[in-house]
């Protein structure tokens, strides 16, 4: 008796501390496990019921939700900024801890919600004056116009779901973070916007260049890192059919340029701290898209027909969120949107249908600044005069609200300054701009034809995009869609040099005019196509648009199949969204066989190499996930660029301090003995590059062998060495799918490589016949909550290569539901129920 | 009868309890059933109550859930590093446990209290 009290005590204080002060990353205790406000509720949360209500104040008139039998929701509003306050609820009811991760990545306080480990991340984000750029985009709204009107319509719908929301639809993982949802604010989806352009269009091609001139000199780093690509398949068709590989000699290494080396030292690791970046370093990942449009003569059916695959970072939830936008007589849209931006991005109305790729232009410039102290600058040099230096102190907060670090960021009139070894570099940036990015998707909504939507995006600013579009009239048009600098004529008007700070003619004088813009419509060929690569070709168009392009291996591989394809479907389209065959592999594994043949003749008895080659031979250059034969290729593909680009070793070390394209590659192929394919490890020998790619194909084999296996001991299934990962937004393990098989591997359509955490983020085809139909698929689900059917129900689709027929009814009258299927009244005085 | 009873309306008060407030009604809900009954509530009751209670809810949840409790379990398990036994049946044992603790806790401290008092009544009573 005398125990008992003591021991009570201890019971309930152990408790009562660990939910209020859980050791991380332990969520609190009795929270956690409450069986009707914790983790529990998750799953109960994790049904839609069938006739929820809710409430947005300001709404004109009821609006009205239907999920249809794949979770989409299907808005029926009588206004505009209804459909668009509708849609902010629905996608913070689905989507709410994505919403905030989002914006707090984009606007740099992570730190507030996830604690100092996220310290280096905002930092990062705001060293690149991404913070500041959405305060003065904000500045610049014109808060009467229609456009703003639709931004805060839809933060009043974030709002809404945020203030009806009860204990129990807390997410999982406020609830393991000990965090509550933050309220939305207009300027976030601008921080969104921000957040696309940096993925999408920062560029470091300056640092890059510097690395390879400080070891090979200037002559061949601009060789190595062309303006232009060197196998031309370029989206504005040229008359060319096969790619045209470049053939001139590449200039051989020279002397090392020890300024851009010592500049490139001092640049080490300045923006190394961002994933997305870090990863496409050191991953060689490109991030990239596929789309293309049919016309009418060249399909079945006699319709246009379009087809998208945005390649982004596979997450889970997914980075897109589908939804159906109708107002009768007004709006009646269906597509993606990404959490935090007020419209439909890619999708279609019922005449036109549109989607994207990146367009990969150099829209960054970095300028050499001398500034008055270098350890305190406040002020730097223009034209012999000094100009003050303006501050912004960036202040970092805990998860309490503690200050974790203070920063003071510079900027000069270009952009934000940064330090880097002692040096001093501004940058200038379209996505820093005040440019129009939200307007024009508010517009394209309402465009009848593919002339209007062009019309309607001519105001987009950042990222540069390829924008497609066609329509039920039969255009196609494709139109590389961005603010792209304009240069001062030195230097050729490149950007990918590091310019000059202390003179103002350095500056960009302006940019590009719409009608310059790379553009096709209608084509002779039937058929357009996009796929990162460079838009247009130098010979019809040398104007610096950006340099070192994504290698053109899927747009190759899709010209060939559309030029092939006189009758093409909707389901030709599907399929080739999944094709596994790969230009690249049957450009490159000819010249390894041959290679082969020819070192056999001269050494008959080399046993390892015939039976290498003798596998590769039997491959039919397609990624399958039972296929043996594509991992050997891959191998020996490693082993070329180990091998070939030895001289970009910087001193000491035995990896490249960059490694060019494999578009290089393939130019240097044309040239069998430049010095290039020399091997400078081996000086008793001067290798060509028969000698080169017969050690790759050899040791490749080794390589197999010891990784994988015996071929045929299922090792070597492409689906057992590649994979996709699909990784929950806080990488938690057992919320992502992960170790997927793959179809499809480095430069095909869907192409899969590295850590397999990029990929197609939606696939979508449409058809532009009398009625609008389309398909598609998400890589996960609708749903944000683990617990949900929705959270991953594509995701079996989206592997097999399969889309769902989009349902787009044309009221909510016709509307066909399974029964019990939930619906959502919004009202704007109404009682909330789940 | 009595005592099965007793269970009942103890396990109705924590379901109800919890049902409209957050965990730290269990061990109040104990507190005051001690306080006002203590020959029938016990801290051995309440506790098999309160397990019963939360255990309840959740039995209800996972009956009305659209996935898989199993597999909601063993996602949770993996988040707390909990366990990965009986496919996340660690981390569900937990939460009547867990009840079961917080009801005990309130009971025991309540009925110290009271029998201090009484203690000391009596006591009071005894002086001359």
């Amino acid at each position: 008796m005398f125990v008992r009290l003591p021991l009570a005590v201890a019971a309930l204080g152990s408790i009562a501390y660990l939910s209020i002060f859980p050791p991380k990353p332990l969520p609190a205790l009795a929270p956690f496990l409450d069986p009707v406000r914790g983790v529990w509720a998750v799953a109960r949360a994790g049904v839609l019921p069938e006739n929820a209500s809710g409430k947005i104040p300001g709404l004109a008139a009821n609006v009205r939700v239907f999920y249809d039998r794949r979770g989409v929701p299907h808005i029926f509003a009588t206004t505009e900024l209804d459909a668009y306050r509708a849609l902010g609820y629905v996608v913070a009811r689905d989507r709410l801890f994505q919403l905030e991760l989002q914006t707090r990545a984009a606007n740099g306080t992570l730190s507030g919600l996830l604690g100092p480990a996220a310290l280096p991340l905002d930092r990062e984000v705001r060293a690149l004056g991404l913070t500041r750029a959405a305060d003065e985009k904000l500045a610049a709204v014109d808060t009467a116009s229609e456009p703003w009107h639709v931004v805060e319509a839809y933060a009043d719908g974030v709002n809404a779901y945020i203030d009806g929301m009860r204990a129990r639809d807390l997410p999982l993982e406020y609830r393991l973070l000990g965090a509550r949802p933050q309220r939305w604010e207009p300027i976030n989806s601008i921080h969104l916007l921000n957040q696309m352009g940096l993925t999408l269009s920062y560029s470091d091609e300056e640092f890059r260049r510097l690395r390879l001139a400080g070891v090979v000199g200037d002559r061949a780093a601009d060789a190595l890192l062309p303006v232009n690509s060197p196998v031309q398949e370029p989206i504005v068709p040229n008359g060319q059919a096969p790619a045209r590989i470049d053939s001139t000699p590449l200039p051989p290494p020279g002397v090392p340029d020890t300024a851009a080396r010592a500049l490139a030292m001092a640049l080490a690791g300045i923006t190394r701290a961002l994933p997305a970046l870090a990863a496409r370093t050191t991953e060689g990942v490109v991030v990239g898209s596929n789309n293309w449009a049919v016309a009418p003569a060249r399909t079945r059916d006699k319709y246009a027909l379009l087809a998208g695959d945005p390649h982004l970072e596979l997450t889970l939830p997914s980075i897109w969120y589908e939804v159906h936008l109708a107002v009768p007589g007004v709006l009646d849209e269906y597509g993606v949107t990404i959490p935090g931006a007020p419209s439909i991005v890619i999708g279609f109305n019922r005449d036109v249908a549109w989607t994207f790729t990146n367009s990969g232009a150099d829209v960054v410039d970095f300028y050499a600044e001398s500034v008055d102290v270098a350890a305190r600058p406040t002020r730097y040099l223009v034209d012999g005069a000094w100009r003050p230096l303006t501050r912004r102190v960036e202040r970092y907060l805990s998860p309490n609200g503690e200050l974790l670090a203070t920063d003071t960021v510079l900027y000069t009139h270009r952009g934000p300054m940064r330090r880097a070894g002692g040096r001093w570099l501004s940058m200038r940036w379209t996505v820093l701009d005040p440019t129009t990015v939200l307007a024009p998707f508010v517009g394209i909504a309402h465009a009848r034809t593919a002339g209007a939507w062009l019309d309607s995006m001519r105001a987009y600013g950042a990222p540069a995009q390829n924008m497609l579009v066609a329509d039920r009239t039969g255009t196609i048009a494709i139109r590389a869609t961005g603010e792209f600098p304009v240069r001062p004529a030195g230097n050729g008007g490149r950007g990918d040099i590091v310019r000059d700070g202390t003179v103002s003619s350095s500056d960009w004088t302006g940019v590009w005019p719409v009608s310059r813009y790379p553009f096709a419509r209608n084509p002779t060929q039937g058929f357009l196509a996009s796929a990162n690569q460079q838009p247009i070709d130098p010979r019809t168009d040398s104007s610096y648009l950006g340099c070192d392009w994504p290698d053109p291996w899927r747009a190759m591989r899709i010209n060939a199949l559309l030029r092939a394809d006189s009758l093409a479907t909707e389901d030709s389209m599907r399929v080739y969204q999944t094709d596994a065959g790969s230009a690249r592999a049957d450009l490159f594994a000819p010249y390894f066989l041959t290679a082969a043949v020819r070192a056999l003749a001269a050494a008959p008895h080399d046993s390892v190499l015939r039976r290498s080659a003798s596998l590769l031979g039997e491959w039919d250059h397609r990624y399958d996930p039972n296929n043996e034969r594509a991992v050997l290729f891959e191998l020996a593909m490693r082993q070329l660029q180990r091998r070939l680009w030895d001289e970009l070793n910087a001193p000491g070390d035995s990896v490249p301090v960059v490694r060019p394209s494999e578009s290089v590659v393939a130019q240097l192929l044309t040239q069998p003995t430049s010095v290039w394919w020399d091997d400078h490890r081996t000086p008793a020998t001067v290798e060509t590059r028969d000698d080169i790619l017969a050690a790759s194909l050899r040791a490749a084999l080794g390589d197999a062998l010891r990784k994988y296996g015996e071929p045929g001991d299922g090792g070597w299934r492409w689906g057992h060495v590649q994979h996709y990962n699909i990784y929950h937004l806080l990488h938690l393990p057992s919320l992502s799918r992960l170790d997927l098989p793959v179809q499809g591997g480095p430069g095909t359509l869907s192409p899969a490589s590295g850590s397999g955490v990029h990929g197609p983020s939606w696939r979508m085809v449409v058809q532009l016949g009398p009625d609008v139909r389309g398909w598609g698929t998400l890589p996960g689900g609708e749903s944000g909550n683990p617990a949900s059917p929705r959270y991953d129900s594509q995701l079996r689709n989206w592997l097999s290569g399969t889309l769902d027929a989009l349902y787009f009814p044309f009221d909510s009258v016709v509307l066909s539901r399974p029964p019990g299927s939930p619906s959502l009244t919004l009202d704007p005085a109404g009682r909330r129920t789940p | 009868m009595r005592s099965f009873t007793t269970y009942v309306i103890a396990a109705i008060a924590f379901a109800a309890g919890s049902w409209l407030a957050p965990w730290e009604i269990v061990p109040v809900i104990a507190a005051l059933l001690v306080l006002l009954a203590p020959a029938r509530f016990t801290p051995f009751r309440l506790t098999v109550a309160a397990a019963v209670a939360w255990g309840g809810i959740f039995g209800w949840t996972a009956f009305r859930a659209p996935v898989e409790t199993s597999a909601l379990a063993r996602e949770l398990a993996g988040i707390v590093h909990a366990p990965s036994w009986g496919g996340g049946g660690a981390i569900v044992l937990l939460t009547p446990l867990l009840a079961a603790l917080l009801a005990w806790s309130g009971a025991a401290m309540a009925l110290s209290v009271r029998e201090r008092r009484g203690r000391r009544v009596a006591s009071a009573q005894a002086r001359p």
